[in-house]
């Protein structure tokens, strides 16, 4: 996967791109905000890493120019700024995410990943089906290899959510975000004990989880079944 | 001149100088002419009458007669009577007058003592072509009207002089009760924020402005004040996760899970800016623009049925009142996150078994919104001290937190017009938020 990493910090930077080109990917760095906006004209990429502070033009001018001029490679912007209002801006300008620094590299790695799943037409599908479990979006129904299985609501989110990123990590953040809308940490797991319902539900009457804990880093839906 | 231009009480004085002047002026000059105008039409009236009185006389068609008439009836001696002949010549009469037109016009005249007089004079034309000419002394007009100028110019004068003054004083009395104001604000700008300005308590438009003035200092003062707590409390309070930081980096490859300890230190510390820094943003202001109609019930329903799993993964027994329906403009997230911090804090701070009811209902301009449970509770003395940044009470010494989750309940609360008070709930605590009702 192609990446464009716009990002003025050495350190910063140095840490993704190793780590980035550690999980196969090739990164190409700009380091203020013209290079960053000429690189993403002029070259294809899978996703754009944009830092929001960046010498020379400002990550959001540069984000604004380049879905002004047609790019629509999925861009995630990186901020230092976590302000009610600095979010807002940064998705009205066209970010498809946004990440505040400091960030866990795993979370990077996930939403990347998660941006670029996104196909179109999954957006719009009125049903997923991963391994033996089809979600209906419709309906609102899951079933398990043809057993229905009876969600709330949240589970019922929490479920499509991993079921969109099959096969990829979802973190609790994402869970929060997109679950909830919070973008905010609670003390309280709601997040854990929420999934672990959900699992126990898709559980029983099975030998297998199609969940998987991943310590540290999130949760994900084996793509197999 | 530049210093007149500037001053507003020049400016002001100058401005109503110029308007009561024409207002005497104009009340001057209409009097003036008014006057002028009665007094000459009564004079006429009497001339008039006069002439009358002589052509009504017998023989009065001709000079002769005419003139015989004046000798014979000399009249009360207000008036002075002259004939001229049809060549204008005068052929009669005792004052000495200019040939007259037809009619009335004043003229000026020299008397018998040779000084000049201001005469009245009426003529008409008798039959045989004599004209006969009444002259009436008209001086005494003069003197009204100099006697109507006369107040009018002391009065003018007079307004002119106490404007002048008073423009003076004007400037002086406008400075006077401005200084106190420019002297705060020159004693603040040398960095004195404790100084105020002096009002009055009867409280006219400066002392109103004085006390508006203190006001906004007061709240500068205020978010200084925060500011400067919160950088001696992030001084103080990140000494502590950062020596702990320090003692487990230490004992990287020494001790097992040092590493993971190391990993969640630091991500405590963060997690501690990202509060200081939210509670910052709420009581920084400006947070309106974000506002929006919210349904509040909805909202706490989530909110509520979100946290039931966790509170009883953690032998917690969790309850709700919600009223429905209940509206309120404000920022969802933070509304959200202001009941998460709540029944955050209830969990955290009770032991298993606890009960935790959240209640939202409202009243006639308010809305009440509580986290209450039947744990141990705290302290009378400690309550209040709940909501302060950073506190810890010394039973939650070893439990996580940092001592700002209800710190930002508050900035919230504040953030949204409302307030948070801290309630024993017998025996355990009850958190109340009081809201404003938006809407109706």
């Amino acid at each position: 996967m192609r990446i464009l990493l716009a990002e003025d910090d050495d350190e910063t930077a140095g840490h993704l791109e190793s780590g980035l080109s550690e999980l196969g990917h090739a990164v190409v760095r700009a380091t203020d905000g013209e290079a960053a906006l000429e690189l993403g004209i002029s070259e294809r990429f899978d996703v754009i890493v944009l830092d929001r502070m960046m010498p020379k033009r400002e990550g959001l001018d540069v984000l604004r120019r380049l879905r002004a001029v047609g790019v629509g490679t999925p861009i995630l912007l990186l901020t230092a700024k976590g302000g009610i209002g600095d979010r807002v801006d940064g998705l009205d300008a066209g970010a498809d995410d946004y990440v505040v620094k400091p960030f866990a590299f795993s979370e990077l790695v996930a939403r990347m990943n998660a941006l670029i799943r996104r196909a179109p037409s999954s957006d719009t599908a009125t049903r997923i089906e991963v391994g033996d479990i089809v979600l209906d979006l419709l309906r609102r129904t899951v079933t398990r290899a043809s057993r229905p299985i009876a969600l709330q609501p949240r589970e019922f989110t929490l479920l499509e959510v991993l079921m969109r990123n099959a096969g990829k990590v979802v973190t609790r953040t994402m869970f929060l975000e997109q679950v909830w809308g919070f973008h905010f940490d609670p003390q309280t797991n709601i997040v854990e004990s929420h999934l672990s319902r959900l699992r126990a539900k898709l559980r029983e009457g099975f030998l297998d989880d199609p969940i998987e804990t991943l310590r540290g880093l999130g949760y994900r839906m084996r793509s197999d079944g | 001149m530049a210093s007149f231009r500037s001053s507003a009480a020049y400016r002001i004085a100058v401005t109503y100088t110029v308007i009561c002047a024409w207002t005497i002026l104009l009340l001057g000059a209409g009097t003036w002419f008014v006057a002028d105008r009665e007094i000459r039409r009564e004079r006429d009236q009497d001339i008039t009458a006069e002439l009358d009185r002589i052509a009504r006389g017998p023989g009065w068609e001709n000079a002769k007669a005419a003139l015989r008439q004046i000798q014979v009836e000399r009249g009360d001696g207000r008036f002075g009577y002259a004939l001229f002949d049809a060549r204008g010549r005068q052929i009669g009469g005792d004052a000495d007058l200019p040939r007259p037109r037809s009619g009335f016009e004043s003229a000026s005249v020299r008397d018998d003592k040779g000084s000049q007089r201001s005469m009245r004079i009426g003529t008409i034309v008798l039959a045989d072509g004599t004209r006969l000419a009444v002259a009436s002394d008209h001086s005494e007009l003069e003197e009204v009207k100099k006697k109507i100028l006369v107040p009018f110019l002391a009065a003018f004068c007079s307004l002119l002089a106490i404007n002048v003054l008073g423009g003076l004083w004007l400037r002086s009395y406008l400075l006077n009760r401005l200084k106190p104001i420019t002297a705060t604000a020159d004693a603040i700008v040398t960095g004195d924020i404790e100084w105020r300005v002096p009002v009055a308590s009867e409280g006219d438009e400066f002392d109103a402005a004085g006390r508006a003035f203190n006001l906004m200092l007061d709240r500068i003062a205020g978010l200084m004040e925060n500011l400067r707590q919160v950088s001696s409390d992030i001084a103080h309070d990140l000494r502590k996760p950062l020596i702990r930081l320090l003692l487990q980096t230490d004992r990287l490859g020494r001790t097992d899970g040092a590493e993971q300890r190391v990993l969640e230190l630091g991500d405590e510390m963060l997690m501690l800016f990202t509060s200081i820094l939210r509670i910052a943003e709420v009581e920084g202001g400006g947070l309106e623009r974000s506002f929006e109609l919210i349904e509040l019930s909805a909202l706490m329903e989530e909110v509520a049925e979100s946290f039931a799993p966790a509170l009883v993964d953690s032998d917690h027994a969790m309850d709700w009142i919600i009223e429905p329906d209940i509206d309120i403009v404000g920022n969802r997230e933070l509304l959200a996150q202001l009941a998460t911090n709540l029944l955050d804090n209830a969990r955290i701070h009770t032991p298993a078994g606890t009960e935790i009811l959240l209640r939202l209902e409202s009243e006639m301009t308010t809305l009440r919104l509580s986290v209450e449970d039947n744990g141990p509770g705290v302290s009378e003395e400690e309550r209040p001290k709940l909501l302060q940044r950073f506190y810890r009470s010394e039973a939650s010494r070893t439990t996580p937190g940092n001592g700002l989750g209800l710190s930002l309940v508050a900035a919230v609360a504040r953030a949204h017009g409302g307030s948070v008070s801290v309630e024993s709930a017998d025996p355990g605590l009850r958190i109340v938020v009081t809201l404003p009702r938006s809407g109706g």
